[in-house]
């Protein structure tokens, strides 16, 4: 499985790319902001894409607008501190397959993985 | 003005978030054990993350700790011990101060915004920590040692403001 990790901390990339190392996912490109995410899509092909919003440069929400927008259909977690409800529904409106608000533990994201991955298979 | 009602939400708010936080890191016992004005005689602690909020409400925020407390809450984030003069800690410590103001900024009313977090090590100044006018500082303890957080917030939005006076 093919995974691009986009979040402006690294230490939170490092955190992430262990849970997936866990789910036996290796094949993982990191990218520190959206237009860093842009550049890496064409490349990599993730197939499936761990986004934070709060990010410099260009933030997860506007990326995730230029993704859809693109016709690109990559199944998309926001995984952010953005908790508001309304932040969540503009996340969902512009894409976005599932959602997880930081901090989290390593079976919380699994299971929200798990869970997107099956909803865009079917 | 200041708006006393709507700082004594943000201090509840800000303390469920600090708990919350740090406890999701392994951090237990965090407790606020006093909120009172800065004063021009107040010292920075030597790390500190700032983030801003713009919006209904519009400020600064800064989690300023000693180089004790900062390692111990870098080193329960992050797994390891880091120096404080890599990428890496300031990285882990401005991620922690991004958990608690983003969880802070959910439970207030209002449509806010918050910025990515800017740490600086050593030195820190109000201005340098954007926190311009009245700045109230909460000191904390916490099972990793004391920290402050300090914050300068107005409100912006009228309907917040006397929402906020009106909450229960
Ligand atoms: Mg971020």
């Amino acid at each position: 499985m093919r995974v691009l990790l986009v979040d402006d901390s690294k230490v939170m990339r490092n955190i992430q790319r262990k849970i997936l190392a866990g789910l036996g996912w290796e094949e993982i490109t990191e990218a520190a902001d959206g237009a860093e995410a842009l550049e890496c899509i064409a490349s990599h092909a993730p197939e499936l894409i761990l986004l934070d919003w709060n990010m410099p440069v260009m933030d997860g929400l506007e990326f995730l607008k230029k993704l859809r927008s693109a016709g690109n259909k990559t199944p998309v977690i926001m995984v952010t501190t953005e908790a508001e409800k309304s932040r969540v529904i503009t996340a969902v409106q512009a894409g976005a397959n599932n959602y997880m608000i930081k901090p989290f533990t390593a079976d919380q994201l699994k299971e929200r993985i798990e869970q997107t991955l099956k909803r865009h298979a079917a | 003005m200041r708006d006393h009602a709507f700082e004594s939400e943000f201090v509840a708010a800000m303390h469920e978030a600090l708990s919350f936080i740090l406890a999701s890191v392994g951090v237990q016992n965090v407790q606020a054990t006093a909120t009172r004005a800065r004063t021009s005689g107040d010292r920075w602690n030597e790390v500190t993350g700032i983030i801003t909020y713009s919006g209904d409400i519009a400020g600064a925020v800064a989690l300023t700790a000693p180089l004790a407390t900062a390692n111990a809450m870098v080193h329960a984030l992050a797994g390891e011990m880091l120096s404080h003069e890599s990428e890496d800690y300031t990285d882990a410590f401005g991620e922690l101060v991004n958990m608690i103001c983003g969880r802070t900024k959910a439970a207030l009313r209002g449509e806010n915004s918050i910025s990515v977090p800017t740490v600086v090590i050593g030195d820190c100044t109000g201005r340098a920590a954007g926190l311009e006018g009245p700045t109230t500082v909460v000191l904390c303890e916490s099972g990793l040692g004391p920290f402050a957080v300090e914050f300068a917030i107005r409100v912006r939005a009228a309907g917040l403001a006397s929402s906020a006076k009106g909450a229960a």
